[in-house]
């Protein structure tokens, strides 16, 4: 009869305790090396998404606040005063960069009112994620640059009622600010950040194609931040 | 708001509880239990935590003047304080 | 062991159990880490903690709630037990970071107070990925907290070791709310096949080896109860054993049963009592351990002292008093050796109180002598042939 007995406060457990303890600690340190290797290897979720936190730069600009505050660039290469006005008249020679606060904060819209339409400068971080751009505006960094004219908005192009099913996510965090940034986990900081005034954006998935971004806004083409929230689709 | 207020419930709680942790460790843990007497500063580091949870436990114990530790209540012991065995 | 409360009782075992423990988890996030920077380069360094700790401390809880029945199942597991609060607290640490990363990524900076948003920023709208996951995870990690908090031996000895125990078997409602905090959430955010087949192995391996120690549990003790009543003596039994019946000795089992220096388990008065054979003697104690109420007929008398299985807290066998400077005291209950039985009287005498052992007689011996050792039906019997 094997009659060994453990006692922790002995200096030395008995040799046949001690051959089925090293093989216990062999199994616990081989699933401390494989299930995170599993684990780490069948994460699906994370995409190309970037932020380039830390790295501020200045952009310059047309400011427009409505449905939700973005910055008219233009294309690179053509970055002079004709082009901004070139800009001002036609908006699909520029991109637009949506402008959002730091943390879980959109622009507040009342506070840049006054440079709505105009041309302005501003410091932020890049936020990006295929063709969409997104800027982290540091605080109070907007200054109205030369060009100082007002225009409206782009002329509207119906295209029907359509029926898309997607998910909503908050854009900041999906363009690259948190990556993943969608899908459940997720869920408890888009509301966070659609409550504060991030724009929400409609993800559809295709099954062919690339997924499309929908920024949603009201009919008439204001936010619709508290809609979504209230919702609860 | 339900989990606002319990949020701030929990809060005063754990404050409570701080306030309690500083004398007790210091003062009240040898008074409910002589073993705590010479206990290191790790000790009493270590138990501030569950403190701050049991503290209305504990001041009970204090507040009543407690010298020892509670024996535990099982069949045998109870059976056993019942009356002596023959 | 009632003496001087320390930070830490540290011996070698518990330095090179702490060592294994350390260096598996530290292995487990590093790898986990760099693995998923490597493959995912555009992940959020946050989420990727966020997801290295709280699986990390998903999978060191299985292994503790594991540790447990593995060693009813074999106690050459034991040394797995020895230290495992060290263990829970690490538990309790990971989660901690985990949900710390978790308001730090997801909650701070908002319109709403950080802790707040983890229950009014999950609205339910009737699908199930909308289930509120991360209150599972806060209210597990409070029960996290309270076991961690009162794991040191002054919290043993002032909540009672039956309380102390009752409040650490919350582990299995923690456990229950991070099944569902997981189920609800990265589960399904990240759907992979394996992150499912993960957690339903791990929950199949937890209350498998749980169900398979308490059935095990169960037919022991229905094995070993004994009443005033039901022992009386049969026919064959009566002429040995009318002289202790008489005044309510109960037959408990027949000296051979037991090995030397080890004990046999039988049910009496409400709890379990451990019969112990020494130095032709036989004595018996409360089979509950006053530290952690291990079980001390799954024991062995080491140095003349009835020594716990589980943190090896001593008693002598005669007296149930730990030997000085220890103040841990057991009931022991009165026992008669006769013509190779042993009676115990049911009623428990106070803790530290000496009982005299029962001296084993000529014909006691004898008859153990001729005994066969197939009478290995008592746990504590289990207990050491276990290979």
């Amino acid at each position: 009869m094997n009659d060994e007995f453990y006692i922790g406060w002995e200096a030395k457990a008995a040799p046949g305790i001690g051959k089925t303890l090293r093989k216990a600690v062999v199994c616990l340190l081989v699933l401390a090396v494989l299930v995170p290797v599993l684990l780490a290897m069948s994460q699906r979720m994370i995409g190309v998404s970037v932020f380039e936190w830390g790295a501020v730069k200045s952009f310059t600009g047309v400011l427009r606040t409505q449905p939700y505050p973005h910055l008219l660039v233009p294309r690179p290469g053509t970055n002079d005063y004709h082009t901004l006005q070139s800009v001002i008249n036609s908006p699909a020679s520029a991109s637009a960069y949506h402008l959002v606060a730091p943390w879980k904060f959109g622009l507040d819209r009342a506070s840049i009112a006054t440079f709505d339409g105009k041309s302005v400068s501003l410091k932020g971080t890049l936020i990006y994620r295929g063709n969409q751009t997104m800027i982290e505006v540091m605080p109070d960094s907007i200054r109205a640059t030369n060009t100082a004219s007002t225009i409206g908005l782009p002329s509207v192009v119906p295209l029907g009622r359509q029926t898309l099913l997607g998910e909503i996510v908050d854009s900041k965090c999906f363009l690259g600010v948190m990556n993943p940034g969608h899908l459940t986990p997720h869920r408890a900081c888009a509301i966070r950040c659609i409550s504060g005034g991030v724009p929400p954006v409609l993800l559809v998935r295709q099954k062919d194609g690339p997924a499309i971004y929908l920024l949603l806004v009201s009919a008439d083409g204001k936010p619709v931040n508290k809609q979504v929230l209230y919702s609860r689709a | 708001m339900i989990a606002a207020a319990f949020l701030i419930a929990l809060g005063i709680y754990l404050a409570c509880g701080l306030v309690f942790a500083l004398p007790f460790v210091l003062v009240g843990a040898k008074r409910i239990d002589p073993h705590a007497a010479q206990g290191p500063w790790g000790f009493r580091l270590l138990i501030i935590p569950g403190v701050m949870a049991l503290w209305p436990l504990l001041l009970r114990r204090w507040a009543t003047g407690v010298k020892e530790p509670p024996e535990e209540c099982n069949a045998h012991r109870r059976a056993a304080r019942k009356g002596v065995a023959p | 062991m009632g003496v001087e409360y320390v930070s830490v009782q540290w011996n070698r075992q518990k330095k090179f159990y702490d060592a294994v423990l350390v260096g598996g988890v530290a292995a487990f996030l590093v790898i986990f880490s760099v693995l998923t920077k490597v493959l995912f380069p555009r992940v959020t360094d946050e989420i990727m903690l966020i997801r290295a700790f709280g699986t990390g401390a998903f999978l060191l809880l299985h292994i503790i709630l594991c540790i447990g029945p593995l060693c009813r199942l074999n106690p050459q597991f034991l040394p797995l037990l020895y230290n495992r609060r060290h263990a829970g607290v690490t538990c309790f640490l990971l989660g901690l970071i985990h949900a710390a990363l978790v308001v730090i990524t997801y909650h701070a900076g908002s319109d709403t107070n950080p802790i707040l948003s983890i229950f009014v920023s999950s609205p339910i709208n009737g699908s199930v990925s909308s289930v509120p996951f991360q209150p599972f995870g806060f209210f597990a990690l409070i029960i996290l907290f309270l076991m961690a908090a009162t794991s040191h031996d002054f919290w043993l000895a002032n909540l009672s070791a039956p309380v102390w125990k009752s409040l650490h078997m919350l582990v299995y409602v923690a456990y229950a709310l991070l099944v569902l905090h997981v189920t609800f959430g990265v589960i399904q955010g990240e759907g992979s096949p394996l992150y499912v087949g993960t957690v339903a192995l791990g929950l199949v391996t937890v209350l498998g080896l749980h169900i398979t120690a308490a059935r095990r549990e169960v037919a022991l003790d229905s094995e070993s109860r004994l009443t005033p009543h039901a022992s009386r003596p049969t026919e064959s039994q009566s002429l040995v054993t009318s002289s202790p019946t008489e005044d309510e000795f109960v037959d408990a089992c027949a000296v051979a049963d037991i090995s030397e220096n080890r004990a046999r388990i039988v049910c009496l008065s409400g709890e379990r009592v451990a019969i112990f054979k020494y130095e032709g003697k036989i004595s018996a104690v409360s089979n509950v351990c006053q530290h952690q109420n291990g079980p001390l007929g799954e024991g062995k008398i080491v140095s003349g002292c009835i020594t716990c299985p589980w943190h090896g807290y001593q008693y002598q066998p005669d007296t149930g008093a730990s030997p000085p400077p220890f103040v841990e005291k057991i009931p022991t209950f009165n026992v008669r050796v006769k013509n190779g039985r042993v009676f115990v009287h049911p009623k428990p005498n106070p803790a530290g109180t000496r009982a005299k052992p029962a001296t084993i007689d000529g014909s006691s011996r004898r008859e153990e002598a001729h005994s066969v050792t197939g009478n290995s039906e008592s746990l504590v019997t289990l207990a050491a042939t276990k290979k």
